[in-house]
């Protein structure tokens, strides 16, 4: 078993058979082959010098490997050569990538879920515009064109892909990845897009190379909310779908998932309108549900907020998530977080709290973080509807990001309380999807 | 015709499987003419070594021009100590027939027990200055033993990972070749990754 501290892609592209063994990468490519014997050893001998400036590239690869992503990036700022290295095509795919932007663009609201139509646009985390590669995925060939895009995880992309041929309306799922350029057609589902509320991509290299999608399955019933049935699991290792019913609560359309630990966290509301997150593993047989923070009928009207917003439901329109889009939650440093807004009685959001799920079997959110938003900078109404999207927060550190007033995109350090503009975008409330960019082959992709 | 009382030995002793090993000595030489005496079980962890024995020209001794006898000896105490540890697993698997509950247990036990200890003495292995760390590093990638290799890297990896830039310049003797304006066009690329 290797000893290094665990880089999930490495491991994962390690297990699956695609790295050379890491010793191998640096002196196998130079291991005499066995008639040269002696003389082979004569002609490795290395120039003498500082022992640090002896360190051939592959060695300082196999370093840098071992460095988590957050020390990693701080190491391209040693030295041009560092930078190069740590950017250059071979050498990523062995080294722990993280965020490297977000994609964005409109959410079409003609659809019933949330998606990204062409053409896609890229922010880094920076701020600027330019993806890593070519965001428009004209790698894919033309009978795939165009798409819609569903979900991103770790690198890999969900894609709904329409054709004439399919049919009106019809369609079929592609998972890419946009860095190899690589892509796989899913078969169908056998669900009709208005039986699904979300469609989520799972796929966690650390754990295994293989990816699933879920589909939840909903049905109107006769009060006309929505209800989640069932849910269809497809998995690239069988290159099949499953499904397995459950009639359950109501979910929502338009909120993010997050895949975790093997499990698909998603939104409902249980019987008692009680704000949840929910899970279910990749075989559709294991269930839960977390009771989220702040989500009780007496937390500071929030349950007014959903008694008004059901009373007034307008078929159709965003009242239909009974203010679930208000909440969020994201995976960050391995755990599970939620971040939500308490309001007052007016439904002005007064405080932002993160909370961590910490323990499955428990049920315990703990407290991550909480501060009033009129110290954030100096807000002091932020109405959460028009004012405020939550985005994502870092993979790999405490920082949430945000859309201000629906055009500003910007970070909050949770760490040093400070906030920074990241950038000015146009369009009308876009949707992001983060990236992380994920260079290693995957065994189930393929041209 | 009855085999001779000596070809019966010596095709026995070839035909051993997994208990005996070849109490052989190899000698390896250091870049600075020292010589060191390691089994050729040990020293067949290293690959290279490990393909030159097989190609017979292991005879004489190995010299290894890049490694010097301080490094050498590391080396040779990390691969007998490895090498006895390979051992030792293969003589618990070696009869599963014999094992009742109790033996598992008294085996589990004791390697776990062994597990601590190879532990302990990997980690007081390379809690070594830098520059003789990196010298391992030159050595095991040179004789290609991954054990220590990944060892030794997972150590400056891990010494690194809480250093400044600066600092990590000074451990691997690093000029800064960035201009000023450069460099501040990276950090700020990557402003979430330093805590200021």
């Amino acid at each position: 078993k290797k000893k290094h501290s665990p880089n999930p892609l490495h491991l994962a592209a390690a297990a699956a058979g695609l790295l050379p063994p890491v010793a191998m990468s640096a002196a196998g490519d130079r291991s005499p082959p066995r008639e040269e014997g002696r003389a082979s050893i004569r002609a490795r001998a290395l120039p003498s010098g500082p022992p640090a400036g002896r360190l051939i590239d592959d060695i300082l690869v196999e370093i840098l490997s071992r460095v988590p992503a957050k020390e990693l990036c701080r190491c391209k700022s040693v030295s041009k050569h560092w930078f190069g290295l740590i950017h250059h095509p071979d050498h990523r795919k062995r080294l722990p990538q993280t965020l490297a932007g977000f994609f964005y663009g409109s959410s079409a609201g003609t659809t019933a879920q949330r998606l990204l139509e062409l053409p896609f646009r890229f922010t880094s985390v920076s701020g600027d515009r330019c993806p890593p590669f070519g965001a428009s995925l004209t790698f894919l060939p033309n009978h795939h064109l165009p798409v819609d895009l569903l979900d991103s995880c770790n690198g890999l992309l969900l894609c709904r892909c329409y054709h004439v041929s399919d049919g009106v309306g019809a369609f079929h799922y592609v998972v890419c990845n946009p860095a190899t350029q690589k892509w796989v057609v899913l078969p169908s589902s056998c669900k009709d897009s208005s039986e699904v509320a979300t469609t989520s991509l799972g796929f966690d290299p650390a754990l295994s190379s293989h990816f699933h999608v879920f589909e939840l399955v909903v049905e109107q019933n006769y009060t006309q909310d929505t209800e989640l049935c069932g849910v269809a699991v497809y998995s690239s290792e069988t290159g099949e779908w499953i499904y397995k019913e459950k009639r359950w609560n109501r979910a929502s359309r338009h909120s993010a998932t997050v895949f975790l630990d093997g499990l698909l966290f998603f939104r409902v509301l249980d019987l008692e309108y009680h704000d949840c997150v929910a899970a279910v593993d990749t075989k559709g047989e294991t269930w839960m549900k977390f009771r989220v923070p702040g989500g009780q009928v007496d937390d500071f009207g929030l349950a007014d907020g959903f008694v008004q917003q059901m009373l007034f439901r307008v078929p159709g329109g965003p009242a239909d998530d009974f203010g679930l889009a208000h909440g969020f939650i994201q995976q960050s440093q391995g755990c599970l977080h939620f971040a939500n807004f308490q309001r007052d009685e007016h439904g002005v959001g007064i405080r932002l709290v993160v909370y961590v799920l910490k323990n499955y079997e428990s049920e315990e959110w703990i407290v991550k973080h909480s501060i009033k938003t009129s110290d954030i900078c100096g807000w002091t109404d932020l109405w959460l509807d028009a004012d405020f999207d939550f985005i994502a927060i870092h993979p790999e550190c405490n920082s949430l990001f945000f859309i201000a007033g629906g055009v500003t995109l910007m970070c909050y350090n949770m760490d040093n309380r400070q906030v920074k503009v990241i950038s000015y975008l146009g369009g009308a409330k876009p949707l992001f999807l983060p990236y992380v960019p994920l260079y290693t082959e995957s065994l189930s992709l393929h041209c | 015709m009855a085999a001779t009382p000596a070809d019966a030995s010596s095709s026995s002793s070839e035909a051993v499987v997994g208990g005996e090993k070849s109490n052989k000595m190899i000698t390896l030489i250091s870049s600075d003419g020292e010589s060191f005496e390691a089994t050729e079980e040990a020293a067949k962890m290293s690959v290279t070594i490990k393909h030159m024995i097989e190609d017979g020209c292991a005879d004489d001794g190995i010299p290894l021009p890049n490694v010097p006898a301080k490094i050498l000896s590391m080396v040779i105490e990390y691969c007998n100590k490895h090498a006895a540890d390979a051992d030792d697993t293969n003589k618990h698997v070696a009869d599963p027939a014999d094992a009742d509950e109790d033996d598992d247990n008294n085996n589990n036990n004791a390697s776990a027990g062994e597990k601590e200890d190879l532990k302990s003495f990997d980690a007081s292995l390379v809690a070594v200055d830098q520059a003789t760390l990196f010298d391992i590093i030159l050595a095991a990638n040179f004789l290609s033993i991954k054990g220590l290799l990944d060892l030794a890297c997972q150590k400056v990896a891990d010494d690194i990972k809480d250093k400044s830039v600066e600092e990590v310049r000074e451990i691997f003797k690093i000029e800064n070749d960035f201009t000023k304006e450069e460099e501040e066009a990276v950090r700020k690329e990557n402003a979430w990754a330093f805590n200021e």
